[in-house]
């Protein structure tokens, strides 16, 4: 089942120069609700736009369930967007 | 006719053409973003849930299913409700067109480090053309680049990914052998082996051929490929194509080249069907003048202006099989001046509309400009005319659209309309991806 969410998180991640024009930002991680979710599978990542800003997009596992966050550059805020209950 | 009892042989030319494409890409993108996912049927879903609420949309349909799904018979066009009669751990997921382009561009730049020629031909496949490029790859044999290529997808796009490979001598035959093993094949189909590919598959296995000209085939008397080979060169131009595709048909079976890919923008349109099926010709309008604006954004983008718009209605049936009898009504007129702005659309896609039966209720629509060249450069004006401030509004509002997204400015009637128009995964053309840029 999924969950549609706009949940403002704390995340641990690290942020690793892959050339002169990318960074490759890799979450670990995560602080929602008063619960810490250590990412388990990295799904894939991609960018989104919104409007004119570009935001990263990542999927990732902890536990049984999946989740996707948002990473805005410009504010460096994680939002959680969804959650996919696994079991 | 030249060809009259003339036998042309099997193409000799090696295989050199490599057609690649994505394993149920849609559904195996979201599988490789939400790992608990992988290995359950998934399908994907321009919409899962009725519009604001969370209930779900139980005749919403799969456009792309995985592979565990297409095992128990959850293929395209089946309903979510149907498909959890099935399997009841089958998961729909809305689809995510950002996500697929974002693996269309992964892929394309693969593909784009072993030939300067290789193109997308869909959002999910794609061909690199080695013709006439043997000795840049010194000898190395096309399998071998075609694994490194699988390899490259695993690392660069997801590890979860992977794709079918085919090699053939000409674009059509590597894409007969790209679908000989799914998922995650790869295949060579060469002079040697070409009949006896041809054996092992049914008419419907080929590409481009499906149920009306399978029955063409048939009739003829051809029903296998092999017969399909066989058939003289006549049969299938005369008898069974009567066109010049009957000419393609005979050459591409045996290996020559028939198909130019071709790059150039040639249409633009936008396809929608409604939430909320209505008859009111109001509420029909008003999502047509939405269509207009998706359009023209589309044409602009591209620095465009159609001279041609076409409109097609899809109205409910009165049977309950809808997707067998539902009404069809389509019309396309040219006009002497081009247009390129959504007004000027509108106008166009009205003046259609108004010829169409009315107080039917309509389930879908396309509209679809064509004839279409770049904007002109008119003269800059001495004196403002009507044109030139309709012009600069109209370049003041794709201003606000690229800031802050689209149609974040419309007329009251598309702002006011119940039917959302969400973007779509586009199918076939993927100009559009290189149009917009990257997100």
């Amino acid at each position: 089942m999924f969950e549609n969410l706009h949940d403002k998180v704390g995340v641990l991640a690290t942020f690793s120069p892959q050339s002169k024009q990318s960074v490759y930002v890799r979450p670990y991680l995560m602080q929602w609700k008063g619960r810490r979710y250590k990412i388990d599978v990295m799904g894939g990542h991609h960018f989104a736009k919104r409007g004119q800003k570009r935001v990263l997009v990542c999927g990732f596992s902890s536990g049984s369930n999946d989740f996707t966050l948002e990473f805005d550059p410009e504010t460096f805020e994680w939002t959680l967007v969804e959650v996919f209950y696994g079991s | 006719m030249a060809l009259n009892g003339i036998d042309v042989p099997i193409s000799p030319e090696p295989p050199e053409v490599m057609h690649i494409d994505l394993n149920g890409a849609f559904a195996m993108t979201e599988q490789q973003w939400r790992p608990h996912l992988r290995g359950r049927p998934v399908g994907v879903s321009n919409r899962v849930k009725v519009a604001g609420t969370e209930r779900l949309a139980d005749y919403s349909i799969c456009i792309t299913s995985s592979y565990e799904a297409k095992r128990q018979g959850i293929v395209i066009g089946t309903r979510q409700r149907d498909a959890r009669l099935i399997d009841p751990s089958f998961v729909m997921v809305e689809s995510d067109p950002a996500k697929y382009i974002h693996v269309h561009r992964k892929l394309k730049g693969i593909f784009q480090d072993y030939s300067p020629t290789a193109f997308m031909k869909s959002i999910d496949e794609g061909v690199i053309d080695f013709r006439g490029m043997r000795q840049l790859l010194k000898g190395r044999p096309l399998e071998d680049i075609g694994r490194e290529i699988k390899q490259r997808v695993r690392e660069e796009v997801g590890d979860y990914m992977t794709v079918n490979v085919g090699i053939g001598q000409n674009l059509w035959l590597a894409k007969v052998a790209a679908g000989l093993n799914k998922p995650n094949g790869l295949d060579v189909i060469s002079a040697d082996n070409l009949r006896e590919v041809y054996g092992s598959l049914r008419l419907t296995d080929l590409p481009y051929i499906k149920r009306r000209n399978q029955v063409r085939l048939n009739m003829a008397g051809i029903r296998t490929p092999v017969d399909f080979l066989r058939a003289p060169y006549w049969v299938l131009f005369r008898q069974v194509f009567g066109s010049v595709l009957g000419h393609h048909w005979y050459f591409k079976l045996r290996g020559y080249e028939t198909e130019t890919w071709q790059d150039a923008t040639r249409t633009a349109g936008r396809q929608y069907v409604l939430e909320h099926r209505t008859a009111d010709p109001e509420q029909i309008l008003a999502l047509l003048h939405k269509a207009s604006f998706k359009v023209s954004r589309k044409l602009r983008m591209a620095g465009l202006e159609a001279r041609g718009l076409a409109l097609g209605l899809r109205y409910r049936a009165a049977s309950p099989d809808e997707s067998f009898y539902s009404q069809r009504w389509r019309d396309r007129h040219k006009w002497p001046a081009p247009a390129h702005r959504p007004d000027e659309l509108y106008n166009r896609a009205k003046w259609l509309f108004e010829h169409s039966p009315s107080g039917e209720v309509v389930t879908a629509f396309d509209l679809t400009a064509y004839g279409l060249a770049p904007i002109r450069q008119e003269q800059p004006a001495l004196f403002v005319d009507e044109y030139t401030k309709k012009s600069q509004v109209q370049d003041a509002i794709d201003q606000l659209y690229d800031r802050y997204g689209e149609l974040i400015v419309a007329s009251a009637d598309v702002a006011m309309s119940k039917n959302p128009m969400k973007d779509k995964v586009p199918f076939y053309s993927t100009k559009y991806f290189d149009i917009v840029g990257g997100a």
